[in-house]
């Protein structure tokens, strides 16, 4: 199965109410005039296999919600079965959920896959499209997207790790700067590195490394040069000694600073506060001084009711008052921020002095440490009775003067001394200065070196990645390249065949999709034009040209790619291309998708015909005019285009005048290519009836067509020309121009206009498929059936007539009779079995000029005959009837028969030929696969594909 | 979930691992995974490339210390 037809049922679909197409799988050509529907029913078919309308898809300004759905119609669906399946489909919307069933889904997803939808609009994309959204166009067509993604994937890996070696490669530029201003030296590499390395240990008078281990040794024996290893540590002990020791006068003073302001505070707090012992009442105050200050008839005091002698007084007096208890509160507040600050400091100041006991302990110095761990001790137990926020007369008390710590400040002159002393003991002499100084530069040297060394492992691990990647980026844009040029020149050999089909020797050609330079996805289109050099079509070429080139790219797409799905969607594609070009469109779609289903849409009805004649096994529909209440809508009838447009000329004249117009002039322009008419050159071809008919007649008139379905072709032709040089212009005043009269144009006018346009293309048509003939040397052919020239089939022998003319001889009184019929009788059996022999193809030896005798062909004759007897006889029948006209022979020859024979002697030869005639016209029956019938009958019958003779 | 790889992309696919595999100076781990991604069509995947970008760096950084040591 590959997606071919059977059936297809819209139901509440854009312009479709309900709607059912049964094509069984043959081509489909939908036609109707603007507005229609056929779009509609284009859309439904792409809703169906895709599950979107792609002009309504992805818009923000386009509501598909209110696009898919009918107005106001039920639930909105698309169903479809398949030519040769048992399955169907319905796709819903919305789609959420809809699967098709297991058997379908490859199909559906070959449909998906590709486009096999085109419209005109697309074809204009494509070919106005600048090359890199071409090149995305075709991607999408040929699937080609996953590959870009491939590509796009590994190119931003190798990207990544590019730049990740680049920043690898700019870290080692800055440290070898650092290590090579560390040494004095430029250095840019691992070699000039040691260089400078090996200069630096020579001025140590140290033999020079091979590697950064070696380094690390130099440096041990450097080491064991300058101070021991214990020394080095107590040297720089004494360092951290002595710089706390610098810092601890300032130290212990920010703390008593601190201390003594916390002090003066609380000193403060309790000498206010001793003072007003009545802060407690100090809202009540509040309270009582503002109704003072609000009454003016307060008489006695609201505390103690006695009588107010004097208000103003009394409202002082509580003014400050309550002004002493608020400085009293803000004075509590800074005690306790002042409290806070002392836990925070005191906690570090402990700990530093701390530490300096224990390294004074470590130290060993000369002078007396003991002061700094009795210090500590008692800022020990300052602390605990600050945590437990008690107030000891040790806290209390200024720390300035506290025993210890004066003792610490007492000690605090000879321990730096100490201190500075033994530290220039232990530190290197005037003289080693510049050894250390070495060592110094060399240690920098070593840890950069390091780091160097873990940098330059990683950028060669970066290094490689990248080569590798680069090699895969490589060899994948490579093979794309190959893949592309291969797919392009496949391409290219089709949309040029295809295009030299439908534009032979037109001048237009060498159609190239070529890759721009300097680009990895794009794709150019050029083509020549009369031999000038290649450019893009735009430039020279027309619009017609241009919209069939689309269409032969579209094609040479679908042939190439679409093989899994055999369905072609093409919408109303054709607009600008003419007629005769058209033609060769559809037999274009004949011979090169002979396997595909075609769904064609055209508001063109004669082309819509030329298809049908065209395509073989396509099947047309017409849809009526839309209208709301009844949606999309075929005719119940299968109409032709005149029956279409007299139903029209009912209520519109103009219209069924304009489309009838239309009709002859595609019918006069198919004709002039047809019979090679001459027609002054026009670069568009645009030509009007004025200027078609009068060569078209003037054919007519030198030619004699010989019809043999229409024997007074010559003075039926005659008569349809003296109405058509009345009615003709009658297309120019109600279509093409204006003129005021020609809006009055009446319905008889048009059904005269229409019948006399109907009866002229009858004429010119093929009476087995209506494709309008061409000349072909001396005859007019149809080139949709293409049939040969007629056979000259042998006269026939057998007089059809004899036994009329023998009843009248034996029934009149006629001297010669006896004598008369003696001779005809046997002229008349030879004349039938000579007949038989060809009809039944009997086998007996061959003569060149077929005239056998009776006697050669009687015996094969009835052999045949008795097995293959005709209706109403057996075997036995025939053979009896053969044995009584063998009767009348004797030693192989017709004996002389008496008068009184004579009856039954015509009898007997009447009942030998009676089965094997046509009851209708008397004519001799042929016999194919077991079954008689009467070949004269049946090509009168038959509509025969015009081959005429024109003299 | 990957999307089936067209016909197309399938056989430019095929041709290019053939090519790398002919050439010479490509990894041998980064040639099989580049065959196993392309078995279950995850070679556009990032996440599985870059697992296999890491896998190549971790081998050379191996093989890096190896001769070292």
């Amino acid at each position: 199965m590959n997606g071919k037809i059977k059936s297809l049922t819209i139901e509440n679909f854009r312009g479709v109410r309900r709607l059912q197409l049964e094509p069984a799988g043959r081509h489909l050509i939908i036609t109707g005039e603007n507005g229609a529907g056929k779009s509609a029913i284009v859309d439904a078919v792409e809703f169906l296999f895709t599950g979107r309308v792609r002009k309504l898809a992805g818009r923000r300004d386009v509501d598909e919600r209110l696009g898919v759905p009918y107005l106001n119609g039920g639930p909105t669906a698309v169903a479809v079965t398949f030519h040769g399946s048992d399955q169907g489909f319905t796709a819903p919307y919305p789609t959420a959920g809809s699967k098709p069933p297991a058997p379908l889904r490859p199909l559906f997803s070959a449909a998906r896959a590709r486009p096999f939808v085109l419209r005109r609009d697309q074809i204009l994309d494509f070919i106005n499209a600048r090359p890199s959204p071409r090149y995305e166009q075709i991607s999408t067509i040929v699937g080609l997207q996953p590959l870009d993604k491939v590509d796009a994937t590994w190119r931003r890996q190798l990207r990544q790790i590019t730049s990740h070696k680049s920043d690898l490669e700019k870290q080692i530029a800055r440290l070898y700067t650092e290590v090579g201003t560390a040494l004095y030296e430029t250095v840019e590499s691992p070699v000039t590195l040691r260089r400078a390395v090996d200069m630096a240990l020579r001025d140590a008078d140290l033999p020079p490394v091979r590697d950064r281990q070696e380094l690390g040794e130099r440096l041990k024996s450097l080491k064991a040069q300058l101070i021991s290893g214990a020394e080095h540590a107590v040297t720089r002990q004494l360092a951290d000694i002595a710089t706390q020791l610098e810092e601890l006068p300032a130290m212990l003073d920010s703390l008593f600073a601190e201390q003594e302001a916390l002090l003066a505070q609380r000193a403060a707090f309790w000498q206010q506060s001793a003072a007003l012992a009545d802060a407690r009442w100090e809202e009540l105050l509040v309270r009582g001084l503002a109704l003072l200050q609000a009454g003016d008839d307060w008489l006695h005091c609201p505390l103690c009711q006695q009588p107010v002698a004097d208000l103003a007084s009394l409202q002082a007096h509580l003014t400050e008052r309550v002004d002493a208890l608020q400085a009293l509160t803000a004075l509590r507040r800074d005690v306790s921020q002042a409290t806070s600050h002392l836990h925070a400091s005191l906690p570090r100041t402990v700990e530093q002095i701390d530490e300096l006991a224990s390294a004074l302990a470590l130290a060993e110095l000369d002078g007396d440490s003991a002061p700094v761990a009795a210090a500590a001790t008692y800022l020990h137990s300052l602390e605990a009775a600050l945590l437990r926020d008690e107030v000891s007369p040790e806290v209390a008390a200024p720390w300035r003067e506290a025993a210890p710590l004066q003792a610490l400040a007492d000690a605090w002159p000879s321990l730096r001394a100490a201190a500075t002393r033994r530290h220039a003991e232990l530190s290197p002499a005037a003289g080693e200065q510049p050894l250390f100084e070495i060592f110094n530069r060399l240690t920098r040297a070593d840890t950069i070196w390091r780091q160097l060394e873990r940098l330059e492992g990683q950028r060669q691990q970066a290094g490689y990645v990248a080569d590798q990647l680069a090699l895969v980026c490589n060899e994948l844009a490579r093979a794309r390249r190959h893949g592309l040029d291969r797919m392009r020149r496949e391409l290219e050999q089709d949309i040029e065949r295809f295009y030299s089909f439908l534009h032979p020797g037109e001048g237009y050609g060498a159609i190239h999709l070529s890759p721009q330079p300097n680009q990895r996805s794009s794709v150019g289109l050029t083509a020549s034009f009369h031999g000038h050099d290649p450019a893009h079509p735009l430039t020279l070429w027309s619009e017609g040209h241009l919209d069939s080139l689309g269409l032969c790219i579209f094609l040479a797409f679908i042939k190439r790619f679409n093989r899994d799905f055999h369905l072609i969607v093409l919408d109303d594609v054709l607009t600008t291309v003419d007629a005769g070009h058209r033609l060769r469109v559809a037999r274009l779609l004949a011979e090169e998708f002979a396997g595909y289903q075609l769904v064609m849409t055209t508001h063109d009805q004669l082309w819509a015909r030329q298809l049908q004649a065209a395509l073989p096994n396509a099947s047309l529909v017409t849809l009526r005019p839309w209208d709301l209440e009844r949606g999309v809508a075929t005719w119940d009838h299968p109409l032709s285009d005149w029956d279409y447009y007299r139903e029209q000329a009912a209520a519109r004249p103009l219209d069924a005048i304009a489309g009838t117009g239309r009709n002859l002039e595609q019918f006069l322009y198919v004709m002039s290519a047809n019979l090679s008419l001459r027609l002054p050159f026009k670069p568009q071809a645009d030509y009007t009836l004025g200027e078609m008919l009068p060569p078209f007649f003037a054919w007519c008139d030198r030619h004699a067509v010989q019809r043999p379905d229409r024997p007074a072709f010559a003075a039926e032709l005659d008569a349809v020309r003296q109405k058509l040089e009345e009615l003709w212009r009658l297309r120019n005043w109600s279509g093409a121009h204006y003129n005021p009269w020609g809006a009055t144009a009446t319905a008889a006018e048009a059904h005269a206009l229409i019948d006399t346009v109907a009866e002229l293309v009858a004429l010119f048509s093929c009476p087995a498929c209506q494709t309008l003939v061409e000349r072909q040397g001396e005859a007019l052919v149809c080139p949709a059936c293409a049939p040969g020239a007629p056979q000259q089939t042998p006269p026939s022998r057998y007089d059809r007539g004899w036994h009329g003319r023998a009843q009248r001889l034996l029934s009149g009184d006629k001297p010669d009779a006896c004598a008369t019929l003696s001779n005809m009788i046997p002229a008349i059996i030879r004349g039938f079995l000579q007949d038989m022999r060809r009809q039944l193809r009997l086998a007996v030896p061959a003569r060149p000029d077929g005239d056998y005798r009776a006697t050669e062909l009687f015996r094969p004759f009835v052999r045949f005959a008795a097995t293959h007897p005709p209706p109403g006889c057996d075997a036995a029948e025939i053979r009896r009837r053969a044995r009584d006209l063998a009767a009348f022979r004797d030693d192989g020859a017709w004996r002389s028969l008496s008068p009184d024979e004579l009856v039954p002697f015509v009898a007997a030869a009447h009942a030998f030929v009676a089965p094997f005639t046509c009851d209708t016209c008397g004519g001799l029956l042929a016999c194919e696969q077991e079954r008689y019938h009467c070949p004269d009958c049946a090509a009168a019958s038959a509509p025969v594909p015009a081959y005429w003779f024109v003299s | 979930m990957s999307r089936s790889y067209s016909q197309e992309t399938g056989r430019i696919l095929d041709d290019f691992l053939q090519a790398l595999g002919q050439r010479g100076g490509v990894d041998r781990q980064l040639l099989d995974a580049l065959h196993e991604l392309r078995a279950d069509e995850g070679l556009s995947s990032p996440t599985r490339v870059q697992q296999v970008v890491e896998q190549l760096q971790q081998a050379r950084r191996a093989a890096q210390d190896e001769w070292q040591d």
